[in-house]
């Protein structure tokens, strides 16, 4: 493929996304509102983030799945409209069931995915010659890992001791 | 035990307002201000002490030493712009930028540069800013350097900013130390979260004091929509108060009168100010030539500890490529960024097993940047701001070629620099990014490596432009006073002023500007 075709290629796949994207997100209004206990994430972004969580932490010994969403939840709380509104059609996109497959390779459903898929599906998108799926890949990864490491779980294991302990107690009357 | 500085301020009567609960706004002030960053703060300042009845609006809360805990992502939250998430339009550039009381300067890293000669050169020559030279700026630059208390960094760096002085010794490169705006620093490294311990002499416990301390009023929380104006005049201003995360607007409009308005809510939120205000625009200048000093970065992991998240995150930097080069590349300069395991995870690159092995290399990594020198050629225009459908500005960057060139030879040196110091692996910041053990491997993994949107990790500290000073109104917004081309009451005193990037850190350009066009603008109020 020359790069004019490659070019012509990815926009007319990125036209079809964006346009497939908003019909995902048109049959899935009945699930816009964030699920309970969440301020910004959805029953679908729960499904997404919980499948891809531990294939992007990899093997952190203390890793904890509500802890990891909720500080998600907090990050996507403090950003902006736009940043929210990219989440929602990306997590749209791979889990609305007609996109799903095509848009991610997995095929079955994110329910029961295996780690193994999970990698097979962020590799996919890594090595992607569509902007879109690269984007997407990077945003993933970034969220996932800034929540994670942003708890004090998270570090020891990675020999971060945190701030210094005298700090906590500066401001104490 | 410490009392916070805005306790004891309020019990001696600062003037503080809540936007979210109250709304007391001072009766005709004399002046409006819009941000409380580095160019706002510096503004109210002076006028506040020559008599001026100020009023400053700021669209963050307060928050101070007692509410910073270095806790990254309460940090991001809390004090950054779109929660420490905003990116160019594309996505292309992450963008870190502060939103609170102080703006940016409450948490940037401290590195304060005077404006380089070479800059101000191009400013005078394409710009027609007769005073941007360094004899006439001095006096100011001095001055701010006694009053913020800037000195070179006296202790000795933290091994993550060691590795730049190593490596550029041993290569014969440029290297000098930082000076940083700091008080009795006790050299913890989380300036990034605010500063605890109030050594850092930011906005928030400087100009801003010096400002209530004479009587202005600060109103926090509220967001000003658009300015209103007729003819060649503003008017006043319409704003709004933000919601109780800060997330969006909520609650009444008010509409609030003054006779001369200052505009300083750092650049991408000026220009957007004033694109959603339909100010006059007749070159369609507004927004244009904004800058970012992209950055692009190396990450290298040493055989001992450089535990680069405790100590002074920025003490030492090489300009041995800082110049601007003949052709259509960009200088760059060098330096490190500091290493809190959060925003840091973001960098490492891959995922699942290999992710998890490179952050447990945390503690001996050393992350390097090349911060690129944007604005200084003809084919190097920047970015535009332009407005979300919501009236949220946004930054559309485009990445160019010249760019991607430059991003190749700053990684390379910056693998230079890391290897000369003794580095036993370095990996480029990027998606398909491989630590290399040797130069000559890292040099054919770079060749291998697309220069491309999303897989080269950039990102942003420094916003510029986009409301350029010029002396033609065909070529910039505001005049080489600060005052706005085509409303004679309105003045900009921010970063968004300058016609190019800087080619260092910014806040010391900003506060010198600053003062010397308040100090003008002073002049012609007697």
């Amino acid at each position: 493929m020359n790069r004019r075709s490659f070019l012509k290629l990815s926009l007319g796949a990125t036209i079809v996304l964006v346009s497939v994207g908003g019909t995902a997100r048109f049959f899935q209004r009945s699930r816009r509102t964030s699920a309970s206990g969440y301020q910004v994430l959805r029953a679908q972004d729960l499904l997404f983030f919980s499948a891809l969580f531990p294939a992007v932490v990899g093997p952190h010994p203390h890793f904890h799945m509500d802890t990891a969403l909720a500080s998600l939840d907090r990050m996507l709380t403090a950003s902006s409209p736009a940043m929210r509104k990219e989440v929602y059609d990306l997590c749209d996109l791979a889990t609305f069931a007609l996109t799903r497959g095509p848009v991610t390779g997995v095929w079955s459903g994110w329910r029961q995915i295996s780690v193994e898929q999970a990698s097979a599906f962020l590799q996919r998108w890594q090595h992607s010659r569509i902007s879109l799926y690269r984007q997407g890949y990077q945003g993933i990864c970034q969220l996932c890992q800034m929540a994670w490491y942003g708890v004090p779980q998270a570090w020891h294991a990675v020999g971060y001791p945190g701030p210094p302990e005298f700090l906590q107690r500066l401001w104490e009357q | 035990m410490n009392k916070d500085v805005y306790t004891l301020g309020m019990d001696r009567g600062w003037n503080i307002i809540d936007a979210r609960s109250s709304t007391q706004v001072m009766s005709s002030p004399d002046v409006i201000i819009i941000g409380s960053g580095a160019g706002g703060a510096t503004a109210a300042a002076a006028l506040a002490k020559f008599g001026k009845r100020v009023l400053i609006l700021e669209e963050g809360s307060l928050k101070t030493a007692k509410d910073f805990h270095n806790d990254e992502l309460k940090a991001y939250a809390e004090l950054y712009q779109e929660g420490a998430l905003r990116t160019s339009k594309d996505g292309g550039i992450s963008i870190l930028q502060g939103r609170t009381v102080g703006g940016t300067t409450t948490v940037n890293w401290t590195s304060s540069f005077r404006t380089p000669a070479s800059t101000l050169s191009y400013w005078r020559t394409h710009f027609g800013i007769a005073d941007a030279q360094e004899d006439l700026l001095r006096p100011y630059f001095e001055r701010i350097e006694q009053r913020l208390h800037i000195e070179r960094w006296a202790a000795s760096p933290n091994e993550n900013n060691a590795v730049i002085q190593r490596g550029c010794d041993r290569l014969g490169w440029q290297w000098d130390v930082i000076p940083r705006n700091v008080q009795g620093c006790w050299n913890l490294g989380y300036c990034g979260t605010g500063c605890p311990t109030n050594a850092k002499q930011s906005m928030l416990v400087t100009s801003i004091p010096e400002a209530l301390d004479h009587g202005a009023q600060l109103i926090h929380s509220t967001r000003v929509q658009q300015l209103v104006w007729d003819n060649d005049r503003v008017t006043g201003v319409i704003c709004q108060p933000m919601d109780s995360h800060l997330h969006d607007t909520q609650g009444d409009v008010i509409h609030i009168n003054a006779p001369l308005v200052i505009l300083a809510g750092g650049a991408i939120n000026s220009p957007g100010v004033l694109l959603r205000s339909q100010v006059p625009n007749p070159h369609r200048t507004l927004g244009r030539r904004t800058f970012l000093h992209p950055v692009c970065m190396n990450m290298a992991v040493f055989d001992h500890a450089i535990d680069g998240f405790y100590g002074a995150p920025q003490s030492i930097y090489s300009d041995e490529f800082n110049a601007i080069p003949d052709g259509p590349e960009l200088g760059f300069k060098i330096e490190v960024a500091p290493m809190q395991p959060s925003i840091v995870s973001a960098l490492m690159g891959e995922f699942g097993e290999q992710h998890h092995q490179r952050m447990q290399q945390l503690a001996n990594s050393n992350l390097m940047l090349a911060l690129m020198r944007d604005g200084f050629h003809q084919d190097d225009p920047g970015g535009q701001v332009e407005l979300r459908k919501n009236g949220d500005a946004v930054l559309d960057y485009p990445l160019r070629a010249h760019l991607w060139a430059t991003c190749k030879q700053a990684f390379l040196r910056m693998a230079k620099v890391q290897f000369a110091a003794g580095a036993r692996s370095v990996m480029p910041v990027h998606a398909l990014g491989q630590a290399c053990t040797s130069l000559a491997e890292y040099e054919t993994h770079l060749q291998q490596l697309p220069m491309r949107i999303f897989d080269v990790r950039l990102s942003s500290a420094h916003v510029m432009g986009g409301c350029g000073m010029s002396q033609r109104p065909e070529d910039g917004v505001v005049d080489p006073s600060g005052r706005h081309h085509q409303l004679h009451n309105l003045y900009i005193f921010d970063g968004s002023i300058f016609p190019s990037s800087i080619g260092a850190n910014p806040q010391m350009s900003i506060y010198a500007w600053t003062q010397k066009l308040t100090e003008a603008l002073i002049e012609r109020l007697r």
